[in-house]
């Protein structure tokens, strides 16, 4: 979903989790679409293992994010621009 | 998002990623947040909270013969990568609850009751609960929606309160 070859794609796009959520789930999705001949998203234990009985990957669509929804109390320091914080940190 | 709103909050979450597709969720990850504590076992997860400018609050865990010590990461990791993260700096985001020390390493965060809310609506609608990376604590606070809710939780590939 990057441009290859760079570190620095924080600079143009959005990086609070749920827009990186969201760009992932269509990323994957179209990934799977054009390779319908071999996998497909599960949406249920059936589909699931209609996917696996017909030799496809059954691909099940999960999210690990620490922000999930962008949800935060007010009471919480939450910075969303921490794309430059944590190269302070790492790089 | 608080008490009183979480509840439709949620909900249309909740079904919006269903919409998408989404059957497992990992709702807590490296940072303690709306929900409840992360795993906080080593520094390098403690600066990660530090990164988002909050502090890492820790109880001890000798009772539970965890062998992880933030101070001795500090020493050996973290210090060695970043200079500029002094020890003093280190330490005072450290908040120490109850008996905790700069060698605590049980996050003190339970899950909330925004939390407990999330848990119950995600067994609810048939998702796929990932528990990996939550606290020690939060996990515990977990493990007790599940078993009220007896519904299909899922406990993933290792065990959450080892944050290797």
């Amino acid at each position: 979903m990057f441009p290859s070859g760079t570190r620095t794609w924080y600079r143009w796009s959005t990086y609070d989790d749920e827009s990186a959520i969201k760009r992932q789930i269509i990323a994957i999705t179209e990934m799977v679409n054009q390779n319908y001949q071999w996998m497909g998203i599960a949406k249920s234990p059936r589909e699931a293992r209609k996917l696996i009985l017909e030799g496809k990957l059954a691909v099940v669509l999960g999210i690990e994010t620490d922000n999930l929804g962008n949800f935060k109390t007010a009471s919480y320091n939450w910075n969303d621009n921490v794309g430059p914080a944590i190269n302070h940190w790492w790089l | 998002m608080n008490d009183v709103n979480a509840d439709q909050f949620l909900e249309n979450k909740l079904n919006e990623y269903y919409i998408d597709g989404v059957r497992q969720i990992t709702p807590i990850h490296y940072i303690t947040g709306v929900f409840g504590g992360a795993a906080v076992f080593r520094g390098e997860l403690a600066a990660n909270q530090f990164t988002f400018n909050n502090n890492v609050s820790v109880r001890s865990g000798l009772s539970n013969r965890i062998p992880y010590s933030l101070f001795s990461d500090y020493t050996t990791l973290l210090f060695a990568s970043n200079p500029l993260l002094t020890k003093a700096g280190y330490e005072q985001r450290i908040l120490k609850q109850g008996g905790g020390t700069e060698l605590s390493t049980i996050n003190a965060a339970r899950m909330t009751s925004i939390g407990v809310k999330l848990i119950n609506k995600m067994m609810t609608k048939g998702f796929i609960i990932d528990s990996e990376h939550m606290g020690y604590d939060t996990k515990d606070d977990f493990f007790s929606c599940g078993h009220k809710k007896l519904s299909g939780d899922f406990f993933s590939y290792r065990s959450s309160w080892i944050e290797l």
